[in-house]
């Protein structure tokens, strides 16, 4: 197994392993916000078109 | 097939699919990604040439391979839009492209990482592959301006069709650049004639990246296109019902 801090070039392959994790969890936030945040708006959409066609 | 695919093209049909999808594809992508850096980082053996760098292809490798796969999937989705109307092909391409772009970015970003301590430039323009990449970018980041920028959905849907289906030409540029012109980038590996030319060690962990990347970036995917065919559908009887009966 390789040492963690001893690998050659450690700063480039851990600069990119940390980029890596960060677009992973800045593209899994995004998308599970998205969603929540669409829902959330088609649902109040509806229910005011649905007040609008009541009055 | 076709009959899956036809019922594919439903929202109502997709929209459940991709629902009971997700939380298969996206732990199994995730538990693949972790299996892959580990054993690539710390147990695959140093390159007799690059050393401990050539690690850095455990996650460049997977996110150019996402982003040129993101730009044929949408490619593909805007001629099936654009010929036979397909409604649901439109909300796929929505889905896809802040996805695709996010990882070029990672593609090109860990590329000028790794090119610093092999080539000794962090980026050079004359070089084809580099080039084409950040071509690739900025048709991502184009489509999703002009879509921003058109108030009209039918116009905005067929229109950057349009522009995706000529940024197409931009996929076998890249791909090929490596053998077309003289390039500091190295060829392909793995999809080489006679087999992949990298020992079964390091080879193992860079395929489970791949597939738990593909696997992760479907469920996102899907998750985004959810997003989008609820936005569209949201006159429809069954997403009235599905939304104000909190079947969320």
């Amino acid at each position: 197994m390789i040492e963690f801090f001893t690998m050659d070039y450690a700063f480039y392959v851990y600069s990119s392993l940390l980029a890596f994790l960060s677009v992973i969890i800045i593209c899994t936030k995004n998308a599970f916000t998205h969603l929540s945040n669409t829902l959330s708006h088609v649902k109040n959409t509806i229910q005011q078109m649905d007040n609008d066609n009541e009055t | 097939m076709w009959a899956f695919l036809h019922k594919m093209a439903s929202p109502r049909y997709f929209y459940k699919i991709a629902s009971s999808l997700v939380p298969w594809f996206l732990p199994s992508g995730l538990l693949l990604m972790v299996i892959g850096l580990i054993n690539g980082l710390f147990y695959a053996p140093p390159d007799y040439q690059q050393g401990d760098a050539f690690r850095i292809i455990y996650v460049h490798v997977p996110a150019a391979y996402i982003s040129m796969m993101a730009y044929s999937l949408m490619a593909f989705a805007a001629f099936v839009a654009l010929i036979w109307r397909i409604k649901i092909a439109h909300a796929v391409i929505v889905g896809a492209a802040p996805l695709g772009a996010w990882f070029t970015f990672l593609a090109l970003l860990t590329g000028s990482i790794w090119g610093r301590p092999m080539w000794g430039t962090w980026w050079e323009w004359g070089d084809p592959r580099l080039t084409s990449e950040l071509l690739m970018l900025f048709l991502y980041l184009g489509y999703m301006a002009l879509r921003a920028s058109i108030p009209n959905l039918a116009q905005a849907d067929k229109l950057s069709a349009i522009l995706i289906l000529i940024g197409a030409i931009n996929i076998p540029i890249i791909h090929f650049s490596v053998e077309w012109w003289t390039s500091l980038h190295q060829g392909s590996t793995l999809l080489k004639a006679g087999g992949p030319a990298i020992a079964s060690s390091m080879l193992y962990p860079l395929l489970a990246m791949i597939i738990g990347t593909t696997l992760y970036f479907g469920s996102l995917l899907l998750v985004r296109t959810k997003a989008e065919v609820i936005n569209r559908e949201k006159h429809s009887r069954w997403a009235k019902k599905m939304l104000l009966g909190n079947q969320l």
